[in-house]
């Protein structure tokens, strides 16, 4: 069974994302910040992190910089899910190394469990 | 002028009255003394009384007439004086009287009052000339004799006519100097109160950009006045920057622009630093001035202070942004708990339930995408969207945008085709190439279908496409309800939408076809309707075709940087996205079929977005 890390700051959509990803039989764990997202992906080695960008403390942009040049996360799949929708955000994402980047206003639930099955290779 | 003639006549009227009165006391004298010396006595006795009469005539009638008819009334004293001469040269020996001399007098004044009463004058000389060569008999040595006076007369009655018809002349033309000096100064007056009222700087400049004009308006936006900015170069009285403070250059120079396309350049993007350096917000509008040979003389710009309309402009779009971003974190919730009761792995709820969720699911969509919309119109409106352009072809992205849509026509029953024709009409599908973003077109594109869908109850959609060397010009054609000839020319604009039963019960944001023209212009194309009422509409967009050479160089730069379009004007749309189909496409994965009542009534899918 597949490990999802889910790093929303919203409570809601926290909740929503891990009711549907549970729903596809995926462990899902959360995190509610940047800070608590390295060391939860330290700590539990998630196959897959859905990270949202827009947080407290640190970004999510921070947060796959950091993720990437920590051993033990450097091959960890990162989905970014953001509401930034500029190109020049998008390649940031990009240049630091994400497997995919999402626009929240342009997907729906399903699209993000789309990517999610998508990546895991199921 | 005028005032020299006046003064020319009362002269010839005095002396005219001091000559009559000296006729007359000369012959008295004489008569007194030695009435012998006279001839003709009657004669004589005519000639003084004349004179009296000349004399009289002046210190009563002509004190009186002349006031008002100067002219006139000398007139009627030198016909007298005339009459007078004639009697005193008869009675002294006709032409060989040495008053003739006097008679050479009259004709040189006749001429003051104008040609016809030299011509008058000159006749009657003739005439008493005829006359008295007659009465002498026509002998040579009296020809001989008077053929030399005769000449001296012409002579003089010509010179003096040619003198008063050049002191006339010249009269005439001062008298129009001053006129028409009069006239300038008045309008300049005008003009100069003109420009002094109008609440826009003005300011006009030479070919060598030289200010030749400066109203008060401009002196108080810029902070120079009238006589500091005269015959300085314009750029450094309006010193201009573009939005992202880089100045200008020769080729975003509006009055250059204007010289050099012969037509008005608009600006309401540009910084203006004052005199005393304060930055203000500058909206220009420069008119080339030319001659008749559409040759630039020269250039005319209009500008106004509009920092404070910007100011109110970004508060309002910082707000919509805001509120909108703002609003779509709960709206996110709210649609994606609704898809979790509906999921059957999630949650458990009864037929009945689930009816009302997928309600829910649809109506909170649709507040999704206005929100969307929104942020997309005011971004749009701040210029801050950017497009890469990129070769499209546009067969393609039709043939994939109508394959996506298939499934939500069919389910309406409707059939939806692809044609594509080219110039002659052949059915094939000719690749055309234009250049525009990908991803925004097929959302035009999408847009343009799902209406089409919504607004037809039965029949179908075509979708065509037709192009020749120029352009490429895509057609969405229905069979549905059409539109009403009044509602057309509104149908591109913001927040427009059609009042009638069908979009009150429908929601709609008002801003897809908004969104639509928008990003047809952006790639610099247009788009229009056509539709008759119960009989379908037609929705086209044309837009220039690539060509071959345009395609490669628009890859290979697509391939390095991004070329950015931005150009600060409120045209400017499209933001740079992925923008993946579910969120535009009514077919959503999670929602279930439309139910049957919903899809039947045309009425209730009928809305622009």
């Amino acid at each position: 069974m597949a490990k999802i890390l889910l790093v929303e700051d919203d409570t809601n959509l926290r909740e929503i994302y891990s009711a549907r990803f549970a729903a596809e039989n995926y462990q899902v764990i959360t995190a509610s910040d940047g800070e608590e997202a390295l060391a939860t992906a330290v700590r539990e080695r998630p196959d897959l992190i859905v990270l949202d960008v827009m947080m407290p403390k640190i970004s999510g942009f921070d947060v796959l910089d950091i993720l990437r040049s920590t051993p033990e996360t450097k091959e960890t799949k990162v989905i970014m899910m953001t509401a930034l929708s500029q190109d020049t955000d998008r390649q940031r994402g990009e240049s630091l190394g994400v497997n995919q980047y999402l626009i929240k206003s342009q997907v729906t639930l399903e699209d993000v469990v789309n990517a999610v099955k998508q990546q895991l290779g199921a | 002028m005028v005032e020299q003639r006046q003064r020319s006549l009362t002269l010839l009227a005095r002396l005219q009255a001091a000559i009559g009165g000296l006729i007359m006391v000369t012959i008295f004298t004489l008569y007194g003394l030695k009435p012998s010396l006279l001839g003709d006595a009657s004669s004589t006795m005519a000639a003084a009384i004349m004179g009296a009469l000349g004399l009289i005539y002046f210190l009563t009638f002509h004190q009186v007439i002349g006031r008002r008819r100067l002219a006139f009334s000398t007139l009627i004293l030198t016909v007298i004086t005339a009459l007078n001469f004639i009697l005193v040269i008869a009675i002294t020996g006709g032409l060989d009287s040495p008053y003739y001399s006097l008679w050479l007098l009259a004709i040189v004044a006749a001429g003051i009052f104008g040609t016809v009463e030299t011509v008058v004058i000159l006749s009657a000389t003739i005439v008493y000339y005829a006359y008295e060569l007659i009465i002498e008999g026509l002998h040579a040595p009296f020809i001989m004799d008077h053929l030399v006076q005769l000449a001296i007369t012409i002579l003089a009655a010509g010179l003096a006519e040619w003198v008063h018809v050049r002191s006339r002349r010249v009269a005439a033309q001062t008298n129009k100097l001053a006129t028409l000096s009069g006239k300038l100064t008045e309008e300049q007056l005008k003009a100069q109160a003109l420009m002094s009222s109008i609440g826009e700087g003005v300011v006009v400049v030479d070919m060598d950009g030289q200010i030749m004009l400066f109203n008060r308006a401009a002196q108080q936006l810029t902070g120079w006045d009238e006589a500091s900015a005269q015959n300085i170069a314009y750029n450094l009285v309006l010193q201009l920057h573009t939005a992202d403070d880089k100045d200008i250059t020769a080729d975003t120079d509006p009055f250059r622009q204007a010289w050099t396309e012969k037509q008005a350049v608009v600006r309401d993007d540009l910084v203006m630093t004052t005199r005393s350096g304060r930055k203000i917000q500058l909206a220009l509008s420069v008119s080339p001035i030319t001659d008749n040979d559409d040759t630039p003389t020269g250039a005319i710009g209009l500008f106004r202070d509009i920092s404070h309309e910007k100011a109110v402009e970004r508060q309002k779009d910082e707000f919509v942004s805001t509120a909108s971003h703002e609003m779509r974190t709960p709206v996110a919730a709210i649609e994606g708990y609704i898809a979790l009761a509906m999921n059957a792995n999630v949650a458990t709820v009864d037929d009945r339930a689930l009816k009302y969720l997928e309600k829910a699911h649809e109506a909170i969509q649709h507040l999704g995408e206005l929100f969307r919309d929104l942020l997309n119109v005011t971004k749009a409106e701040e210029g801050k969207l950017s497009a890469k352009l990129e070769p499209v072809n546009v067969g393609e992205l039709l043939r994939s945008a109508v394959e996506d849509m298939q499934f939500v026509a069919q389910k309406k029953g409707l059939t939806l085709v692809l044609q594509t024709s080219d110039s002659i009409g052949k059915a094939i599908a000719p690749i055309y190439y234009v250049g525009a973003n990908g991803e925004r077109l097929r959302e035009v594109v999408m847009n343009l279908i799902d209406n089409a869908i919504k607004y037809t109850a039965q029949g179908g959609i075509k979708v065509g496409m037709s192009g020749d060397n120029k352009e490429v010009k895509v057609s969405v054609i229905d069979s549905g309800v059409g539109i009403a000839a009044e509602d057309i020319p509104h149908l591109f604009q913001k927040f427009y939408r059609i009042d009638n039963s069908a979009t009150r019960t429908i929601g709609g944001t008002g801003l897809g076809l908004y969104l639509c023209r928008q990003m047809i212009e952006l790639f610099n194309g247009r788009i229009w309707v056509e539709s008759k009422p119960n009989q379908g509409s037609s929705f086209n967009f044309s837009l220039p075709r690539l060509s071959e050479e345009e395609v490669r160089r628009l890859q290979q730069a697509a391939a390095a940087p991004a070329i950015d379009t931005t150009v600060a004007t409120p045209g400017n749309v499209v933001q740079p996205t992925t923008e993946a189909g579910p969120a535009l496409s009514p077919q959503q994965p999670i929602a279930m079929p439309i139910p049957a009542e919903q899809a039947e009534n045309p009425h209730q899918r009928y809305r622009i977005r």
